[in-house]
């Protein structure tokens, strides 16, 4: 019985292990691509399952139908933001780069106060709920959902960048910016590309989260930490990395919230980023550096 | 007396031997030059007798002290000092404000390093770019400004990685009379250089490495006649 | 020069001496000290990040040790807050150490990461914390008043109170600057090889930058709590961005810049919470995100930047003019 529990809390750790992967992924490609740290990557997730509710509460569309569009959007803002505000930073000072992002956190999760308050919003019976037993097991419908809607979202991304033509050009930048311009590559526009991909793939965790997760302004800034640890021990450009550690960072999460108070368990999960990245400053699977 | 000595320093990298078992020994006084084809292990030795890298075998010995293992600041404290193959120079802080830096290593008084600045930025001839940004040199002064603040340190030895380079034909020779008058100081010199025309007139003696290894040592004339040596540049196998 | 600025900051204290003897509107009073605990603040995290380069992103966690500190030692113990005020400097400069000597090894990134983790880390601690209070907070006891309590009903002792800690602020900056500190300090936030390189122990000066750091925020952790006679885990932890913010305008690595930014933030601050806190929406904090954003991009060295660089101009209009050779020295 006891490892039942047990079995039954790994599970829901791998399935939010998926979901941090999926935003370690993005956050990873930025990172490896343009050596620059997204601060605001969760809060873009914040956005995006914003925008989920107000389809769902304004247009009665349910999250997976709203998904594709959201994607989209995603993209584009990733895009835009790319162009009208980091791209200045790009090639500064490390200071001026942690502050933009960083004011765009503040940003964000203000604006996301001022335009639907600070209440705990939720999505109610959206298609994906309910749960369904596997032999002991209970699992709910939206959680596994959401797990393998990252893996498919993972495995898409890793297809884009290991067996297209543009996918090379963004590994080319990533592996040395300066040579780029000299084979045709345009930078600027594969760091457009890195953010709109970066923000596209958040927005599916947001809109997946949203089926089944509390939607307030300040969702971000755990899953934020939680990325970046997922980062730190992935290794920085490694989207296998970073799916793999956002798996361990999830069931570690778990289990110590299940062992030890789950009010402690951030401490573990923060204290193995601190670790890690002391020991092994390129992650466990790590290229970069 | 030896300043400096190196016995069966390795390092390696991985799989990779970039210095193989260097035997070196440097006089007081004298300058020296470290010559080889590229890859051939200069700028690692350079960082492991800096302190940058830690040998994997093998000892260096600077005034006495065994340095091998102590940290680049620890050795900068010995006394012994490195300019920088790409320039590393403060570019927001002023010429002065770069050369006191290096003056605080033995006073920490401003005042006086003020002063101590303002005397080396006299000997190097910078003293009209003193209140001028780092950012707004040119290479050359750049550079000069590097010498400048590693001699505010009262080095008893400079390794210099690759003075010349990025230099025009005037501004090295400028160059060439700096370190002549870092000489006459007494300082100790060791130096990487690509640029056979500078190296081999100013040094006393010359080492030359190849993948790792001494290959040869001894004056300009010998080493410029050594068949080991030609052949290194060449690329044959000897 | 350094006389002209002494004589102007004898000035300035005068002015803000004599300053409540004429304004008594307690408001007025408030936003000043307000602005003195932010200039501190803001100094505070300008040495560390702006002087030594080394971003942080949790610098409320040494104002919340230092404040939560006194208020424990006074709620649950008794202890006057003054020793309370030395006992919150020591915790917070053993934190410094115990954050200082892993993590400056860290990168610049990897290093603002990692504070990020332990402002969390402590707030998530304190919040669960009964005997801190937990969520709840602490309330100060209102049973002794006057200066050996530093418990105060009027406003005007907090005022000069807070103007003394301003003070030593910035006494803390300006030796900073004007000794060899300073000059190490920013070799090590341009290129800490060029540092090593010159003899500066880089992670020794990393870690007194932090302790400076870590003392001033702790002072004004204890003010702060003194002053409010409430401290939460909210508003001792959650202070970081404001006090960033207030650095970044004002001019981030530079003296002055804390003094404008919080002279300029804080009374608009202060207006703000009273017209538009009311609904909630969190307008001024989204206006700081933008400014943060804008001036970052634009003007990354902000106000004091700006007026540097104007400076600095000016400086090599009148050397060329002169007809000195600016670069390319001919050697005799």
């Amino acid at each position: 019985m006891e490892n039942m529990i047990i079995l039954q809390v790994i599970l829901s750790g791998i399935t939010a292990g998926l979901v941090y992967g999926l935003i370690s992924i993005g956050l990873s490609l930025i990172w490896g691509i343009m050596d620059m740290v997204n601060f605001a990557h969760a809060d873009f997730m914040m956005l995006s399952m914003y925008l989920t509710y107000v389809a769902w509460s304004k247009f009665a569309l349910d999250p997976m139908y709203s998904l594709p569009i959201i994607i989209i959007l995603m993209f584009v803002i990733g895009i835009v933001i790319y162009r009208t505000i980091v791209r200045k930073t790009v090639g500064g000072e490390i200071v001026t780069q942690i502050l933009a992002t960083f004011g765009i956190v503040v940003f964000l999760q203000n604006m996301a106060q001022f335009l639907w308050s600070a209440n705990y919003q939720m999505i109610r019976n959206p298609i994906v709920s309910g749960s369904f037993e596997l032999g002991d097991l209970f699992l709910h419908k939206a959680q596994v959902v959401a797990g393998i809607a990252s893996l498919i979202t993972a495995w898409f991304i890793w297809i884009f960048i290991h067996k297209t033509k543009l996918g090379w050009a963004l590994q080319a930048t990533a592996q040395n910016r300066g040579a780029a311009p000299l084979i045709g590559i345009n930078v600027n526009k594969m760091f457009s590309i890195a953010w709109g991909i970066g923000l596209a793939s958040v927005g599916v965790a947001g809109v997946l989260l949203a089926n089944y997760y509390y939607i307030f302004p300040q969702v971000g800034a755990t899953f934020q930490l939680l990325a970046l640890v997922a980062v730190a021990l992935g290794g920085f450009g490694s989207i296998p990395g970073a799916l793999l550690a956002g798996l361990t960072v999830g069931i570690v999460e778990a289990l110590s919230g299940f062992f030890i108070e789950p009010a402690y368990k951030y401490v573990v999960v923060f204290s193995l980023y601190i670790i890690v990245v002391l020991i092994r400053p390129q992650g466990l699977f790590g290229t970069h550096h | 007396m030896k300043l400096l000595e190196l016995r069966n320093v390795t390092k390696r990298f991985g799989g990779l031997i970039a210095v193989n078992s260097v035997n070196m020994s440097i006089e007081k006084g004298k300058i020296v030059g470290l010559i080889g084809p590229n890859g051939a292990g200069k700028t690692t030795l350079f960082n492991c007798i800096a302190g940058y890298y830690q040998p994997d075998s093998g000892e260096i010995w600077f005034d006495g002290i065994r340095i091998d293992g102590m940290k680049p600041h620890e050795i900068c404290i010995k006394k012994l000092t490195r300019t920088f193959q790409i320039v590393k120079i403060l570019n927001k802080l002023t010429v002065l404000d770069n050369v006191m830096v290096g003056a605080f290593l033995n006073n920490k008084n401003v005042k006086l390093a003020k002063n101590k600045a303002r005397e080396i930025l006299d000997f190097c001839n910078l003293t009209n770019v003193s209140d001028i940004k780092g950012s707004d040199l040119t290479i050359g002064d750049k550079k000069r400004v590097e010498v400048a603040r590693t001699l505010a340190t009262d080095p008893k030895f400079i390794l210099f990685d690759e003075v010349m380079a990025g230099l025009n034909p005037k501004e090295g020779q400028e160059a060439i009379q700096l370190i002549y008058k870092v000489r006459d100081l007494g300082i100790t010199i060791l130096m990487v250089e690509h640029v056979m025309e500078i190296i081999m007139p100013i040094s006393d003696r010359i080492v030359v490495l190849d993948l790792g290894s001494k290959i040869m040592e001894g004056t300009a004339a010998e080493v410029s006649k050594n068949e080991k040596v030609i052949n290194a540049y060449l690329g044959v196998k000897s | 020069m350094q006389k002209r600025i002494f004589i102007g900051w004898i000035i300035f204290i005068g002015l803000l001496l004599i300053f409540p003897v004429f304004v008594k509107a307690p408001y007025i009073l408030h936003i000043a000290i307000m602005i003195f605990i932010y200039t501190t603040l803001g100094v505070s995290w300008n040495i560390l990040s702006g002087f030594a380069g080394q971003i942080s992103l949790g610098q409320s966690v040494f104002l919340g040790v230092g404040g939560y500190t006194t208020a424990i030692l006074l709620v649950k113990f008794g202890i006057n807050p003054w020793i309370g005020m030395f006992a919150g400097i020591f915790a917070s400069i053993t934190l410094s150490w115990i954050i200082g000597v892993p993590c400056f090894r860290l990168q610049g990134r990897y290093f603002a990461i990692a504070t990020m983790a332990v402002v969390q880390i402590v707030y998530l601690v304190i919040a669960r914390w009964e005997f801190a209070g937990g969520a709840r907070g602490i309330y100060y006891p209102l049973r002794n008043w006057g200066i050996k309590a530093f418990t105060f009903r009027g406003k005007m002792p907090y005022y000069f109170i807070a103007m003394a800690m301003m003070l030593i602020a910035m006494g803390v900056i300006y030796y900073i600057e004007y000794s060899h500190i300073g000059y190490y300090l920013k070799t090590i936030r341009e290129n800490t090889d060029a540092a090593s390189a010159m003899g500066i122990n880089v992670p020794k000066y990393k870690m007194i930058a932090m302790m400076f750091s870590a003392f001033l925020a702790a002072i004004s952790g204890t003010l702060y709590g003194q002053y409010l006679l409430f401290i939460d885990p909210d508003t001792m932890f959650l202070l970081s961005v404001p006090i960033m913010l207030v650095t970044i305008i004002g001019g981030i690595g530079s003296i002055l810049g804390p003094l404008i930014g919080a002279g300029l933030i804080i009374p608009v601050q202060e207006i703000a919470r009273i017209y538009l806190s009311g609904s909630g929406r969190a307008i001024d904090q989204l206006l700081y995100g933008s400014l943060i954003v804008i001036v970052v991009i634009f003007q990354p060295r902000g106000i004091m930047g700006m007026i540097d660089s104007l400076m600095y101009k000016f400086k090599k209009r009148k050397k060329d003019s002169k007809g000195k050779i600016k670069s390319n020295v001919i050697l005799t």
